[in-house]
């Protein structure tokens, strides 16, 4: 896999453990301001960067666009294989 | 209820390939005793709950149709 794929899965990957651990706090503490904007903010960006990684390199969930001809789910890398 | 993405949550690397210490951690997990095999068993009958209840539902939908008529 290429290095600037590599870099923005792993942008992507260190968003949403953000999104999840903000949400997993936000679980207890609903009323937090700062929390939930932190954790709007991160939502976001990580929507914006997977849609960009999904344009260049094929989709991260089998339900996102297929930008291609042929069908890009199947295709590697898997999680397992880098 | 599952969705797979093509991602880890957290990005790992391996340093030292350990595969004595690798065959004792998928034991503990997928083992007769383990970890997959006991939230197996936790998640199945609430599975079945699920369904017996959307099953009870369905049916007192159907009577109070019934009634309605």
């Amino acid at each position: 896999m290429d290095k600037n794929r590599d870099l923005l899965l792993k942008e992507i990957m260190s968003v949403d453990f953000t999104s999840i651990e903000l949400g997993l706090y936000l679980n207890t503490h609903p009323w937090d301001q700062r929390a939930i904007m932190l954790f709007n903010s991160s939502v976001l960006r990580s929507r914006m960067l997977k849609d960009k990684y999904e344009r260049m390199y094929g989709p991260i969930n089998q339900q996102s666009p297929n930008y291609c001809n042929t069908w890009k789910w199947i295709e590697s890398p898997w999680p397992w294989e880098k | 209820m599952w969705i797979y993405e093509k991602k880890l949550e957290y990005p790992v690397k391996i340093v030292n390939p350990n595969p004595r210490m690798a065959k004792y951690i998928i034991t503990q997990y997928g083992g007769p005793d383990g970890e997959l095999n006991l939230s197996h068993v936790q998640i199945t009958p609430s599975i079945l709950n699920t369904l017996f209840i959307l099953h009870l539902a369905e049916q007192n939908n159907e009577r109070f149709n019934g009634i309605l008529r």
